[in-house]
């Protein structure tokens, strides 16, 4: 190959410019400036390839930006230009306009005559092409022209590749970034609801989304799908919907364990996805979370855009992988906040073993010792009433310690247990205690059972205390779709305001039945006693 | 109403918590049969006084999941006659061990007990139910004590 001195330094020039500039952009430039003055065309132009074969990037010389403006958009390479992609050779043409594989110009193109074009190819791959037109001074370009150009464009073909390896080699440190900043989140105890925030935010802009959300089966209502997180386009309007798992495509991808890749999602008829029936969206992808999480992550380009490419549906695997071991960590998480307070009530329970009920314990044995030696009858009813109040508070500790029912629930039934009560109040009270109790109601009370025994042995206690009555009535019907729990009385009555402001007991048992979800009444008056009654939802 | 008997037991506490945890047909004193098929309920008698003269009842233990502490073991315990009381207590309490040295054991029972006869019986209790529920309370401690060291005994002969 013979080339000109001048021409070698300008060949040498462009070598250098690819070593000193970072810009792909600029390097090309300088490219198609040096083979234009190398060659004295009047005009020359490079265009770089994108996925799709047709031209991507187009790099131009000698055309004024009026002259672009005029001409419309760049040439995607059909005709000459495609030729040298498609047969990826050098080409000489004196007239293009004489040339069969020629296309033609668009309007308000430059007259162009002379054609010299050449493959922009390195490593054996081609990446575009440049070429040249206008030979100035002479009909058309020459061998020494080509030679020059084959070297530009070999030039040109290297700083394409070192530009794709460079973007690919960042992308894939953007990638490694983002999978190492989800991987920190996780392992630094962030809360599920950020790192499924952190994996969509990442996931769509590195895979390029329009749009990405995570969805996962509702716990409630395993036939649903709730949309976690949301980003990007549309994403408030699609975040806000449940779907259902049957006709959508998230329960496919969940029933199947293999991702989805779409190129136009406006076109499925797996309308109760919301991406699908939203109509925007054309590419998408969706892929299933692992490890025992029900879920899919899904970006989406809008319509028309362009196709995800397999390292995209690899890379949104990833994220999905991330995604399940967060949702995993945030339920393992639960679980041990659970044990924690199931340690705790083990720890309190056995603190109150060992302390309270021991002294309760020997408080009553010595009352119960100065009951015996007092010789006063009168001291020792009422002592005896004390050791039976600590005998009773002794019972509720130790059914709370040892996680069991209220004693008189133990080996009963809550109807049984309500009389076992009454038996009990007429023991220790002398009161004429009644019952009626509708045995169905109790059984639909069984969950409350505790609650409702709780409530009956609080009012009989005031009902022995205070209401100077001989006989009572505990009843338990249904009325109005709730349970009615009343206990009445013939006793002197009283003020319940009144008595609302002496202690805690009218207090604690209002409050006991407004967290079942019912509410208190109390009629009271001297002529007919008292009637406490409890309206609770069965 | 409170009781509370104890006896020693001349075993290591392992020994006698390995006894007392894993079957209640060994060491229930008096035991009839299992009143349910899980073994939770058990029909036993109990009572007190000796050989010559001696008043017994049939009841229906009840035993609860036992608790660890770190220096005892403790198992809920309760009973309730069958058929009619008589002068026998239903009781409440907690079947306790704790250990005294390397190879000793000590059993106590502190139990809540709720005297017979209603209003009745609380009145009577006092002179007379009370010494029932603690003879018997004795009575049954020292029969476990003794069901728990022979168990403790044959288990070192295999």
């Amino acid at each position: 190959m013979t080339v000109p001195v001048d021409r070698n330094a300008a060949l040498l020039e462009a070598g250098l410019a690819l070593s000193s500039e970072l810009s792909l952009p600029a390097v090309l430039q300088r490219i198609v400036d040096l083979a234009a003055g190398i060659t004295r065309a009047r005009y020359c132009a490079l265009g770089v390839i994108g996925p799709d074969g047709l031209i991507q990037e187009f790099v131009p010389h000698g055309v004024t930006s009026e002259q672009r403006h005029a001409i419309g958009p760049p040439p995607v390479g059909k005709g000459l230009l495609g030729l040298l992609i498609s047969d990826a050779r050098p080409y000489r043409i004196p007239d293009i306009s004489k040339d069969p594989r020629s296309v033609g110009f668009p309007p308000n193109h430059p007259p162009m005559r002379s054609f010299l074009g050449a493959p922009v190819k390195a490593y054996g791959r081609v990446f575009g092409n440049i070429y040249l037109t206008e030979k100035r001074g002479a009909e058309e370009f020459g061998q020494e022209d080509e030679d020059a150009l084959v070297i530009l464009a070999t030039q040109a073909g290297v700083a394409v590749e070192n530009a794709r390896l460079y973007a690919e080699s960042r992308r894939r440190e953007l990638r490694l970034e983002a999978v190492r900043e989800v991987s920190t989140a996780i392992l630094s105890g962030a809360d599920a609801e950020r790192v499924l925030q952190l994996v969509v935010d990442r996931a769509r802009e590195l895979v390029e989304g329009d749009f990405a959300a995570l969805a996962t089966v509702s716990e409630e209502d395993p036939g649903t799908f709730v949309q976690r997180v949301a980003v990007g386009a549309h994403a408030r309007a699609l975040s806000a919907v449940p779907f259902p798992a049957e006709g959508s495509i998230s329960g496919a991808v969940v029933e199947s364990g293999q991702p989805v890749t779409l190129i136009d999602a406006s076109a499925d008829d797996r309308t109760a996805q919301p991406l699908v029936a939203a109509g925007l969206f054309g590419p998408a992808m969706l892929v299933p979370l692992r490890a025992g999480v029900d879920g899919t992550l899904m970006v989406a380009r809008e319509l028309r855009g362009r196709t995800f490419a397999e390292d995209d549906l690899a890379l949104l695997e990833t994220f999905a992988a991330q995604a399940a071991v967060a949702l995993e960590h945030e339920r393992v998480q639960r679980d041990l906040h659970r044990l924690a307070i199931v340690a705790d009530r083990e720890r309190i329970a056995k603190d109150l073993h060992d302390g309270a009920i021991q002294a309760l314990f020997a408080v009553g044995m010595g009352l119960q010792a100065t009951a015996t030696v007092s010789g006063d009858p009168q001291v020792e009813r009422r002592v005896a009433q004390s050791v039976e109040e600590i005998d009773r508070v002794i019972r509720d500790l130790r059914n709370y310690i040892f996680g069991l029912r209220p004693g008189v629930l133990a080996d009963r039934q809550l109807d049984q247990a309500l009389r076992r009560i009454a038996e009990d109040a007429e023991e220790s009270t002398g009161l004429v205690v009644a019952t009626d109790i509708d045995p169905q109601v109790a059984s639909l009370l069984s969950a409350h059972a505790a609650d409702v025994v709780q409530l009956v042995r609080e009012a009989l206690s005031n009902v022995g205390r205070h209401a100077n009555a001989s006989t009572c009535r505990v009843s338990l019907r249904r009325g109005d779709g709730m349970a009615v729990l009343e206990i009445d009385d013939d006793g002197g009555g009283f003020d319940p305001d009144e008595a609302a402001g002496r202690g805690s007991g009218l207090v604690n048992m209002r409050a006991r039945a407004e967290s079942l979800g019912g509410r208190m009444a109390i009629a009271s008056s001297p002529e007919d006693g008292t009637r406490i009654t409890f309206d609770l939802p069965l | 109403m409170f009781v509370r008997a104890v006896a020693e037991i001349d075993a290591s506490f392992r020994e006698v918590e390995d006894g007392l945890l894993r079957d209640p047909a060994e060491w229930v004193p008096g035991l009839a049969a299992g009143a349910d098929d899980r073994g939770e309920r058990l029909l036993a008698e109990v009572g007190f006084g000796g050989t010559a003269f001696r008043m017994d009842k049939r009841v229906e233990v009840r035993l609860s999941e036992p608790v660890r502490f770190p220096a005892k073991v403790v198992l809920p315990l309760s009973w309730r006659a069958t058929g009619a009381p008589g002068l026998f207590p239903a009781l409440d309490g907690d079947l306790e061990l704790a250990p005294l040295g390397p190879a000793r054991t000590q059993l106590s029972l502190s139990a809540n007990y709720r005297p017979p006869l209603g209003k009745l019986g609380g009145v009577a209790d006092r002179a007379l139910l009370h010494r029932v529920a603690e003879g018997t309370v004795r009575d049954f401690v020292d029969r476990v004590a003794e069901g728990l060291l022979r168990r403790v005994s044959v288990s070192s002969e295999v």
